[in-house]
């Protein structure tokens, strides 16, 4: 079986190969058949990457040790399904899974597009076929998953105790779908581009769906990846700036940026420069996220291990930005705007305000990153740049955004009058104002956190006005409140599931400001018995219970705990202890509620039981997790296809039919 | 077992990539061009039709003052016209889109107020 994963492995990557340079020249040379047989080559790839994953979950579940992969992310003691999780443990597998996610979305995007882009397709298919070469090679050639050990051991290494999570499940396969998906749109985009159809915008509906879809995934992937962090690292917190995080969080930016962007295109005809930008500086981004993530020169908590492969990543995000650059250049003639921005009061001017943020805070972010290289370079010291500097910088530009976040939709395409203006902004400006007393009346008294609530409140009024407006109208024709809502939204998809995102990130934010203003944290040392107060919490730890497993030592702390007098019920705290690995991994005890989360973190062990217990307060962190399902809500409403009504059929101009002719 | 897994894994690819070449009498066609001047036009015709819905929304949710919004739906109507020129209509035709604009603006604003069954 594990040859045959390996026989289709190379297979795979011929018929990749082919198809890349079957598709380009067939393009060029326009010979039909060339390109169709490059794309039935091309779906052919995930089947046989397939049989390339098949072989290796098997050697997986039949305790192969004799596959190196196997016997490095894996051992007898491993519960069979953790075999999902050890698939892209390592660098090898994980090359495995990317290829597969990246051939899979590729051969579902060409079927999306070949009928409507003809002209696009055949230039997107050979991107996206170079892309994937590239996983391929490096998979064959440095980093095979399935190669063999001369000698099979008798048990495995195991697999990292950090991703014995349950967010291990889900987080690193949409973090590294997120990433690699990125090259779809910007596949699509260089199509376009390539066959001179870039300036027109025939493939702007289908590079935003295809956008919105690795921006959906990379949410969530950066979304588990904090919760994760929050419930296992054991610290507290769930966002360290951490080159890793930070790696993901740069081509989110940069794709938030284009999926608004591209808006503007689709209905003005305008960007068409800046979308084409914007999506490749996406791409380079997501490229950069692999190359710190596959042994770049930034140390990080999480990442797989330093190798000589990051260099190779680094060299193909080189070559293909040059090569982007010059497509760019050379079809720089046919990406001329069809209309110019008419006023600075439009919602094109705030789609390209907030995305000059956007980009703004992925570069601080890249900056930061890439900091501690460029201070070793110039006096051989590694400074690293932490959070006060990312507070400190992206901290406004991100409150700018929440703030155009707000205004800009209510703004009219084109240009808005002063009383317009007016009109659209009262009732967030009332909401924002209603906020700022409230707060004030419950005692906020730090200046930023007020004025970050007041900006969170103007977004929310404003989405929470214009539905009570429109719910309120059809009410009084006769529908009931909630069918008088849901019909209201369905009747304009795209813009209202674009109010559910924005909901959601208000809610991502203000539990990012609370907690980021209000948390507090003690280390306490206790003996079972011990009774402590923090905050209006009082604890009493119970004791703990300690037991033994093959891979591991493990503690689990007991605590009872009161809110005031009332008995809010048990809570365990966890650690363990993975001699093989040298790694503890500990689980907080936390109590969520949307007002606040009580948490509790062992640290070791001593006689007796005595530990140091880290407690923290972290306010409204319940909103951040909540968030989660309201954004894809919100995408899927915005993308789910509407009936609309067909347009006129008309007749083609003789012109065109000259021209066809 | 292995040079048959080979062979098979081999020749699925193999087949699929040569068959465009190997149909006899139906080679494959370039499709029309996504970027005809035809296309074009259409896609010019959705934009204005968007651009008169959305400021029929606006105005209908009350964003949009009097005056903006008969200046917007002015400018849509305008491009919407000089997109018919283009096309070559027949009077009749043009009078079909015109309808047609009406309405769609009325179910945008059918949409916001209620009562979208009757106007669709």
């Amino acid at each position: 079986m594990v040859d045959a994963g390996q026989l289709a492995l190379i297979i795979a990557m011929v018929v990749t190969a082919y198809a890349a340079v079957a598709s380009f020249v067939g393009s060029w040379q326009r010979v039909p058949d060339l390109t169709a047989s490059a794309r039935y080559g091309f779906y052919s790839v995930p089947l046989l990457l397939l049989v390339s994953t098949a072989a290796l979950v098997y050697a997986f579940v039949t305790r192969d040790f004799s596959v190196r992969y196997v016997a490095e992310n894996s051992n007898l003691a491993m519960p069979h399904i953790y075999t999902w999780v050890a698939f892209y443990a390592g660098n090898a597998g994980s090359l495995l899974y990317l290829a597969l996610v990246l051939a899979t979305v590729s051969t579902i995007a060409v079927l999306t597009i070949r009928k409507r882009l003809p002209h696009t397709t055949p230039y997107a298919l050979g991107t996206m076929a170079l892309i994937l070469a590239f996983f391929l090679g490096i998979m064959l050639f440095l980093a095979n998953p399935l190669e063999r050990l001369p000698i099979a051991p008798p048990d495995g290494q195991g697999i990292n105790p950090l991703l014995v999570h349950f967010g291990m499940f889900i987080h690193p396969p949409l973090q590294m779908a997120g990433l690699v998906l990125v090259a779809v749109p910007f596949s699509i985009a260089m199509g376009a581009l390539a066959a001179r159809r870039g300036g027109r915008d025939e493939w702007v509906d289908l590079g935003r769906l295809w956008g919105m879809v690795s921006w959906l995934v990379l949410t969530m992937g950066l979304m588990l990846g904090s919760w994760w962090a929050y419930t296992i690292l054991g610290w507290g917190g769930y966002w360290a700036w951490d080159p890793v995080e930070n790696s993901a969080l740069m081509p989110w930016l940069a794709m938030t940026a284009f999926v608004h962007s591209i808006m503007v295109q689709k209905r003005r005809g305008m960007f068409r420069m800046w979308n084409m930008a914007l999506i490749i500086v996406a791409f380079t981004m997501a490229q950069m996220g692999m190359f710190i993530n596959r042994g770049g020169p930034v140390p990080s908590v999480h990442s797989f291990a330093q190798s000589t492969m990051g260099w190779l990543f680094l060299a193909f995000m080189a070559g293909t930005l040059l090569a982007s650059i010059a497509v760019f250049l050379w079809r720089y003639d046919s990406l001329r705007s069809r209309a110019q921005l008419e006023s600075i009061v439009s919602r094109e001017s705030a789609f390209l305000g907030q995305n000059i943020l956007f980009l703004a805070v992925a570069f601080v972010t890249l900056w930061g990153t890439i900091f501690p290289v460029f201070s070793e370079a110039a006096d051989g010291t590694v400074v690293t740049v932490g959070r006060p500097f990312y507070d400190r910088v992206n901290g406004p530009i991100l409150l700018l955004i929440v703030v155009l976040m707000g205004i800009g939709p209510l703004l009219p395409w084109r240009r808005s009058t002063t009383q317009s203006l007016i009109r659209a902004l009262r009732a967030p400006l009332i909401a924002a104002l209603l906020t700022l007393v409230v707060l004030l009346i419950v005692g906020v008294r730090q200046p930023v956190a007020l004025v970050a609530f007041a900006s969170v409140g103007l977004a929310v009024g404003g989405i929470l006005s214009e539905w009570l407006r429109g719910t309120r109208s059809r009410h009084r024709r006769g529908e009931a409140y909630p069918a008088a809502f849901l019909n209201l939204l369905a009747g304009n998809r795209p813009r209202y599931g674009g109010y559910i995102v924005h909901l959601g990130i208000a809610m991502l934010a203000v539990g990012a400001i609370a907690s980021s203003f209000f948390s507090v944290q003690r280390d306490i040392a206790m003996q079972p018995g011990d009774v402590a107060a923090f905050g209006d919490y009082t604890f009493r730890y119970v004791g703990a219970i300690h037991t033994t497993h093959p891979d591991r030592a493990e503690s689990v702390a007991a605590f009872d705990v009161w809110k005031g007098d009332r008995l809010t019920g048990r809570m365990d705290a966890y650690r363990a202890f993975y001699p093989t690995f040298r790694i503890a991994s500990t689980k907080g005890a936390i109590r969520s509620t949307p007002i606040e989360d009580f948490y509790i973190v062992p640290s070791e062990f001593g006689s007796d039981d005595q530990a140091v217990f880290r407690v923290l307060i972290n306010p409204m962190v319940w909103w951040m997790w909540a968030s989660g399902p309201v954004l894809v809500l919100g995408i899927l409403v915005g993308l789910w296809p509407s009936r609309q009504p067909a347009l006129a059929v008309v007749r083609m101009p003789s012109g065109a039919r000259a021209a066809r002719a | 077992m292995l040079v048959f897994l080979a062979i098979v894994l081999a020749l699925i690819p193999a087949v699929i990539i040569a068959y465009p070449f190997l149909r006899r009498g139906e080679s494959s066609e370039w499709l029309d061009d996504e970027s005809s001047p035809m296309a074009t036009l259409q896609r010019r015709w959705e934009a204005a039709l968007d651009g008169i819905k959305s400021a029929e929304l606006e105005y209908a949710i009350g964003n949009l003052s009097e005056e903006d919004y008969r200046w917007l739906r002015r400018q849509y109507m305008r491009e919407a016209a000089v997109v018919m020129r283009s096309m070559e209509l027949e009077h009749e035709e043009e009078e079909a889109l015109l309808t047609r604009i009406e309405a769609e603006s009325e179910r945008v604003r059918a949409r916001v107020l209620g009562d979208d069954q009757a106007a669709g």
